[in-house]
């Protein structure tokens, strides 16, 4: 599929007429991406193949386009981030979107501003779309019943982080997907996820979609960072791909076996406190990801990491930086697929308008 | 109107354990006459027209006076008793300040008398000054001034030795403590009941465990109290998982002085509502018992979480409402309490993990109760009883007065509209607190009136 975009180098910025409407088969029908739960397979595509094109479009010289000229996008985030929020806005930027920028620590919200006041205040600056990262599971929803434009969640607290899950997916896709059909390319392919899956956002979302894509995934890390994720796996993944498979264990030894993914997790020093590990060491040496462990799963295999990685905790150094690595890969096709969720909800063409 | 004629009604009588048709007559608030109907006058009258039943007892409920006059006032709180039924409501002590001291239960007791309003209030005292978990509250001093128990609610007695003095002490004046089983240290930041859901959901796990391992402790201090002292009583509020009340059934086959509630919202809904399904917990499982997967199935109907939903116990999963539901038809679980608990706006429009715990619950325990017999889960006549005789039961002597239609006693009664219904919204409601998790929808089971105490407490503007 190719949308045609053209650079703003070309045409002048206001024509939009090199934009084509996706294939009428698959529009996307979604006000906000607050989770990926609600996609179907067919919407997850269509992102993907979205993500296709804004790739086409990073490559140009000048990686510009018209799609969201104007328009606020409105980048809420009450928690640090340094990864997600630029991405976010270099995609809105693309996309020639004007950004503004809000970091709750030195917003009125520091001021005990509601979040439900900070969301009329935003649109009644002029946001059509608001990016939102908050530290408590689920308040983006509460935003999206109070906004009037359009939410896309940029992670909220232990529960989503969507657009993490999708890049992953294009990362995996690039590796995996062979033609690029709208098949489940994942199917058969053993994929790992490592580490504290009980405060990841990144790895609940990934099981969506992973499971939507065919894995067979793995969760695994110490018992006390998996509580809770037996009682989903024997319940089942709603939308897994047939064959897809959930599986949740602390040894890492069978989870790395002949893996063709591994994504590591950040620790959080945290969770000492909390009595759920002994010591960042300990952790290191029984589930840190290092060259000698990854020796087990497949020659190919890939790794992943969302970031901000602990290196030396959760991943070596080496494994970071190691041929099997494409945590860079990650982070630019994090914009990519940024710039074509804006598109999707947002743009002129986007069905989700 | 402190009058009524009804000559073709189906009565419920929990005391005598009788319910049938019958004509109930009150003059000038005093039950005249109550004749069952047989043979031929009893045709065609059944359990699905006009049902009168004893007014109801609520053993817990959050008035917010003194302190949080802008989530309920006693006024406004038993007003919504009224409409929901209840003749006798049980106010905690959980105000500001608590109720640790008898000037705190005199002024509600003069706020009740300044509402008029017709329906009984009740009091607890504190367990502890302040409700700290350090000190004991003047518990003597509050028994002289009437409170029928006493609870920390809002928190658990804090510790075993606290608790230990407490069921001593208290039981020498012959009044329960009355525990909310909750150990703090398993449940600190925690959210929702630890299960599928709060793992979807990303919300912090509230492990069944904590409230299990509380009642266990509160269990073993009564067991070794009543050597001392045989008057302690301990009554656990509640209840919310199959293990807690395991062991509480346990201990009732040991002959422990225990009683224990559990409330409408725990046996009927559960944990997939913060999902945003809105099944009933009985809906939630399959036909062999096994739960159903709500993100499979289409059940999620609504926004998940909804901020209204948070409480303390947590919504369960259906096993576990299911197992409250069990637990009232086998007697386990004395009683049906509201666990009333309004709150503003201001505290229920917030993130869910910021949200004040607890719903309104007066107005539509009744409806509730009744979307469990209406499924056939419950029967009517138990309904009626965790309402009444059931909480009856658990203040012993000290409600006052009969429960039942006694000729020549003043009417405390409800007139019920079995087959009417009514949607619940803000405006229906009379309670200040408009967190109710019913909002918006329909209950059957319409209360035409309620007579507290001779009086005319509630009628049905429409009727």
């Amino acid at each position: 599929m190719s949308l045609g975009l053209e650079p703003t180098a070309g045409p002048l910025p206001g024509d939009q007429s090199g934009f084509e409407r996706p294939p009428a088969t698959s529009t996307w029908r979604h006000r906000h991406l607050l989770d990926v739960d609600v996609l179907s397979w067919a919407d997850i595509d269509l992102a993907l193949r979205t993500t296709d094109a804004m790739r086409e479009v990073l490559a140009r010289p000048i990686a510009k386009v018209p799609a969201l000229r104007g328009m606020n996008v409105t980048i809420l985030f009450y928690e640090a981030s340094t990864r997600t929020r630029v991405s976010f806005e270099v995609a809105a930027k693309n996309l020639s979107a004007d950004v503004v920028n809000i970091a709750a620590a030195s917003s009125s919200v520091s001021k005990g501003e509601s979040l439900v006041d900070t969301v009329r205040t935003v649109e009644a600056l002029g946001a059509k779309v608001l990016v939102m990262r908050h530290g408590t599971s689920g308040a983006p929803y509460l935003a999206a019943e109070r906004f009037g434009g359009h939410v896309i969640n940029g992670g909220d607290g232990w529960h989503a982080h969507p657009t993490q899950a999708l890049l992953d997916l294009y990362t995996l896709r690039e590796r995996f997907g062979g033609d690029g059909s709208a098949g489940r390319f994942l199917r058969g392919r053993k994929v790992v996820i490592l580490g504290d899956v009980l405060h990841s956002r990144v790895a609940r979302s990934n099981i969506w979609t992973l499971a939507a894509a065919g894995a067979d995934l793995w969760l695994c890390g110490p018992a006390t960072l998996l509580r809770g994720f037996e009682a989903w796996a024997r319940r089942g993944v709603h939308g897994a791909a047939e064959g897809s498979r959930l599986t949740v264990t602390s040894d890492v030894g069978a989870a790395l076996r002949d893996a063709d993914v591994v994504m590591a997790l950040r620790i959080q020093r945290e969770r000492m406190a909390g009595g759920l590990l002994p010591s960042l060491r300990e952790y290191a040496s029984r589930y840190g990801l290092t060259a000698a462990r990854l020796a087990t799963a497949r020659p190919d295999v890939i790794v992943m990491h969302p970031g901000p990685m602990n290196e030396g905790v959760e991943i070596a150094p080496d494994v970071a930086a190691g041929p099997h690595s494409v945590i860079t890969d990650q982070v630019t096709n994090g914009v990519a697929v940024r710039m074509a969720l804006l598109y999707l909800l947002a743009g002129v063409d986007g069905a989700g308008r | 109107m402190t009058d009524l004629d009804l000559s073709r009604a189906w009565l419920v009588d929990p005391a005598s354990g009788r319910a049938g048709p019958g004509e109930i007559v009150v003059r000038g608030g005093t039950v005249e006459a109550v004749t069952w109907l047989t043979g031929a006058a009893a045709e065609g009258i059944d359990d699905g027209g006009i049902v009168v039943v004893p007014g109801f007892i609520d053993l817990h409920a959050h008035l917010r006076e003194p302190g949080d006059e802008d989530a309920e006032t006693i006024a406004s709180g038993l007003a919504a008793a009224a409409h929901g039924g209840f003749t006798t409501v049980c106010a905690m002590a959980n105000t500001t300040p608590a109720g640790d001291e008898p000037g705190v239960v005199a002024l509600v007791t003069a706020a009740a008398r300044a509402s008029d309003s017709a329906v009984t209030l009740l009091q607890y005292g504190a367990v502890s000054v302040g409700r700290k978990g350090e000190t004991l509250a003047a518990l003597g001093e509050l028994a002289d001034a009437g409170v029928v128990g006493f609870s920390d609610d809002g928190a658990p007695v804090r510790s075993a030795a606290l608790l230990r003095s407490a069921l001593l002490y208290a039981g020498m004046t012959g009044l329960p403590i009355v525990d909310h089983p909750e150990d703090p240290d398993q449940t600190a930041g925690a959210e929702a009941s630890e299960g599928v859901v709060a793992t979807i959901l990303g919300l912090r796990g509230w492990p069944r465990s904590a409230e299990a391992s509380a009642v266990a402790r509160d269990l073993a201090v009564l067991a070794d109290v009543i050597a001392d002292e045989p008057r302690a009583r301990l009554h656990l509020t509640h209840l919310s998982t199959a293990g807690s009340l395991e062991l509480v059934r346990a201990a009732k086959a040991r002959g422990l002085p225990v009683t224990c509630d559990v409330t409408p919202h725990h046996l009927a809904l559960t944990d997939e509502w913060l999902a945003g399904a809105r099944r009933w917990s009985w809906e939630a499982v399959d036909s062999d018992g096994e739960p159903r997967d709500p993100w499979a199935d289409g059940a999620l109907v609504a926004p998940p979480y909804d901020p209204i939903l948070r409480v303390n116990p947590p919504l369960r999963a259906a096993d576990d409402a299911l197992a409250c539901l069990a637990a009232l038809i086998d007697g386990t679980a004395d009683a049906v309490a509201t666990d009333h608990a309004p709150h503003t706006v201001v505290d229920t429009d917030v993130e869910f993990g910021l949200a004040a715990n607890g719903m309104s619950g007066l107005e539509t325990a009744l409806g509730i109760l009744l979307a469990a017999v209406d499924a056939g889960r419950l029967s009517l006549g138990t309904a009626i009883a965790a309402l009444t005789t059931g909480p009856a039961r658990v203040l012993d002597g000290r409600l006052g007065r009969p429960v039942g239609f006694t000729e020549g006693a003043p009417a405390d009664l409800v007139v019920i509209d079995r087959g009417g219904t009514w949607t619940v919204t803000a405006s229906t409601l009379r309670t200040r607190g408009k967190n109710s998790p019913v909002l918006g929808r329909q209950l059957s089971g319409r209360v035409l009136a309620t007579f507290a105490g001779g009086r005319l407490a509630y009628e049905d503007p429409s009727a």
